[in-house]
């Protein structure tokens, strides 16, 4: 099991109201799948992938990654977990404006500190063709659509090959066409790479690319297969 | 650490307006710094300088019973014996020296009158230890008399007109003569212009009725060895007192210490106002790079490391700033320290002094290397300083806070 959450529970503090967000999740996830989590707005979706994805804290509850508890670490023992672990796919993309699509794309591995550059650029380009960006590398993020864009940020969180790619609504800032093209892209690294893919969307068209949804409703879950 | 280090160069370039005013203000500040800090102690040792040949030479030799409290008074004379003349023409450090007789006295133009130090001199010695002569219009004659500017303006007197000093002879006997005046004396120093009559020493001496003098004026091949100098003299000339132009100073340096230090905290405060140049561009940076923040850690940067990036934004700024700011302080300092400003001329000699700068002619800057030391460590510090506050605060909160401010 690559992801086991047990009752997982997030707060909201806002002034002198709160809101429980996440309401005793229990969830979990196997090494290469290719999940999407769904429901309502304003349901959870992003705060569950956000604890999930250690760039959150939830109130209580347990968090295993591949067996090991990793709720609570310490600010940099998250930092190590998600530089190690997990890619991030934003709505926003997110990209660093004053690099250009390659240094975006080799930020990661630079932060990883594990390849030399002679294989960081094989990486970067080898990826920059699997996202169909190939040709783009020197082009700055503002220059690009939205579409590209998210291509870039998609190749930025799965160069460094991580256990599992998070991705909050990926495809809400882009056309349903675009949408689908981008879902298809990350089905296809998902077959091929063996990446696993956590994705949340509330659009009928993404859901139906996802091999496995998870309802979430009010901070509970419920599932169905596809 | 080498792509922090070019993340943090490519923010600054893609803010080039706000890069460029930050480096304006900063070399604005620093530049200026320099500039008047240069000024300012050129007019210090410009001002001692002219000290030194107006009033004090670097050694002076005196009785052993000088009196600090009436230093004009006759009491105070003693006898130039050949045995000081033949140290004096002996030791080979001495340039030359000039024996002065001053007292007090009164002068007037049958109108007014006004007190005065009258100081005789010889014409020809004088010369090689003071510049008196070359402030002079007309020259000083043989039973004549030449009279500070200042004094010749008061009592409405010019060179050619009469005037009549009043004084005590060495036996107490009131005496009083009536001389010519054949020049007017313009120094930089305004109490030299106000109260001082020159006459020469001869005829001082018969008036007085005394083969004595005040004074011998000495001047050395190196102001900074004269302690050494007063020594060696002290050993051969035991029966007088040896006195450096330091000790002569004394209360001007004090002046000069005091105005330094008032001048020291206005000047480095300019320098921090154009600081603040710096912090404010290092706060906005930070806060408008949120969500960059979010998503650097959200790759598993750490807090060190955004902090670092930051530090080498703050840094760089900074320290090319300042640099820049110190090169053109040093271009505009080149002219003030090699070609030198005529202030006097500029400002008026009178606005200078009463400032307490006496000087005149050509003023040339230092070059001041604790002002550049200064600058840099403070711009260090205050990039440094501008850079970790408003990161420590960003990184303090969760990635997804860091995120959360675009949505
Ligand atoms: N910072 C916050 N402070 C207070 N309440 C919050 C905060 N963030 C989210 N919430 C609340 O928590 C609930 C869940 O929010 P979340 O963002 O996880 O929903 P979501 O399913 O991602 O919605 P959407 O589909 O609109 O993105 C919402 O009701 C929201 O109002
Ligand atoms: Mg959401």
């Amino acid at each position: 099991m690559l992801i086991e959450v047990k009752n997982l529970n997030k707060t909201y503090y806002s002034g002198k109201i709160n809101f429980k967000a996440l309401n005793d999740i229990n969830f979990s996830l196997e090494k290469g799948e290719f999940t999407a989590l769904v429901g309502p707005s304003g349901s959870g979706k992003t705060t569950l992938l956000n604890c999930i994805g250690c760039i959150d804290n939830p109130d209580n509850g347990e968090i295993f990654l591949e067996g090991e508890n990793i709720i609570f670490s310490k600010p940099d023992k998250q930092a190590e977990l998600r530089r190690e672990n997990f890619g991030f796919i934003f709505q926003t993309y997110n990209l660093i404006p004053v690099l250009t699509v390659y240094e975006n794309i080799e930020l990661p591995l630079k932060i990883l500190k594990r390849y030399n550059d002679g294989e960081i650029k094989k990486m970067v380009l080898s990826i920059l063709d699997e996202v169909g960006l190939s040709g783009l590398d020197k082009r700055k993020p503002l220059e690009l659509s939205g579409g590209q864009q998210q291509r870039v940020s998609i190749a930025r969180a799965l160069v460094k090959k991580p256990k599992i790619i998070f991705a909050d609504e990926p495809t809400a800032n882009l056309d349903s066409a675009t949408g689908e093209a981008i879902v298809d892209l990350m089905k296809n690294l998902n077959e091929k790479d063996k990446i696993t893919f956590l994705f949340s969307t509330h659009d009928q068209l993404i859901m139906k690319h996802a091999r496995r949804l998870v309802h979430i409703r009010d901070g509970k879950l419920s599932e169905s297969e596809v | 650490m080498k792509y922090i280090f070019t993340i943090a160069f490519k923010n600054i370039i893609a803010q080039k307006r706000r890069t460029a005013l930050t480096f304006a203000m900063l070399s604005f500040g620093i530049s200026f710094f320099i500039v008047i800090y240069g000024m300012l102690e050129g007019f210090d040792i410009s001002s001692f300088d002219n000290l030194i040949k107006s009033q004090t030479g670097h050694l002076k030799i005196r009785s052993t019973d000088f009196d600090e409290d009436s230093p004009y008074d006759l009491d105070n004379t003693f006898k130039f014996s050949s045995d000081i003349s033949s140290v004096l023409e002996s030791e080979s450090f001495i340039k030359g020296y000039a024996e002065r007789i001053n007292f007090v006295a009164e002068i007037d133009n049958t109108i007014d009158s006004s007190p005065v130090i009258v100081v005789g001199i010889d014409s020809q010695k004088d010369k090689s230890v003071f510049d008196l002569q070359d402030k002079m219009r007309g020259e000083l004659k043989p039973e004549s008399c030449v009279l500070g500017s200042v004094l010749a303006e008061d009592l409405n007197l010019a060179i050619g007109n009469l005037c009549y000093i009043t004084f005590r002879d060495s036996s107490g006997m009131i005496t009083s003569i009536e001389l010519e005046i054949t020049g007017i004396l313009t120094t930089a120093d305004l109490v030299i212009n106000s109260t001082t009559v020159l006459i020469n020493i001869n005829d001082a001496q018969s008036l007085l009725n005394t083969d004595k003098i005040s004074e011998i004026a000495i001047l050395t091949d190196n102001p900074d060895k004269v302690y050494g100098y007063r020594d060696i003299l002290s050993s051969k000339i035991p029966d007088r007192q040896i006195i450096t132009w330091q000790a002569l100073a004394e209360d001007f340096a004090n002046i000069t210490r005091t105005k330094r230090k008032g001048s020291s905290v206005i000047l480095i405060f300019i320098l921090i106002i154009s600081m603040v140049g710096i912090i404010n561009t290092m706060i906005m940076s930070v806060y408008e790079k949120k969500t960059e923040i979010g998503t650097m850690k959200a790759l598993g940067m750490t807090d060190r490391q955004v902090e670092y990036m930051f530090l080498f934004e703050g840094l760089i700024i900074g320290i090319s700033g300042c640099l820049i700011g110190l090169f053109l302080g040093s271009v505009f300092n080149f002219y003030f320290a090699y070609v030198g400003v005529d202030w006097g001329a500029l400002m008026g000699a009178e606005d200078l002094a009463s400032m307490g700068f006496s000087v005149t002619g050509k003023i040339k800057s230092t070059w001041p290397l604790s002002a550049y030391l200064v600058s840099f460590i403070l711009s260090m510090a205050a990039s440094a300083a501008a850079s970790f506050y408003p990161a420590r605060k960003v990184l303090k909160m969760q990635p997804v806070e860091c995120l959360r401010t675009i949505q």
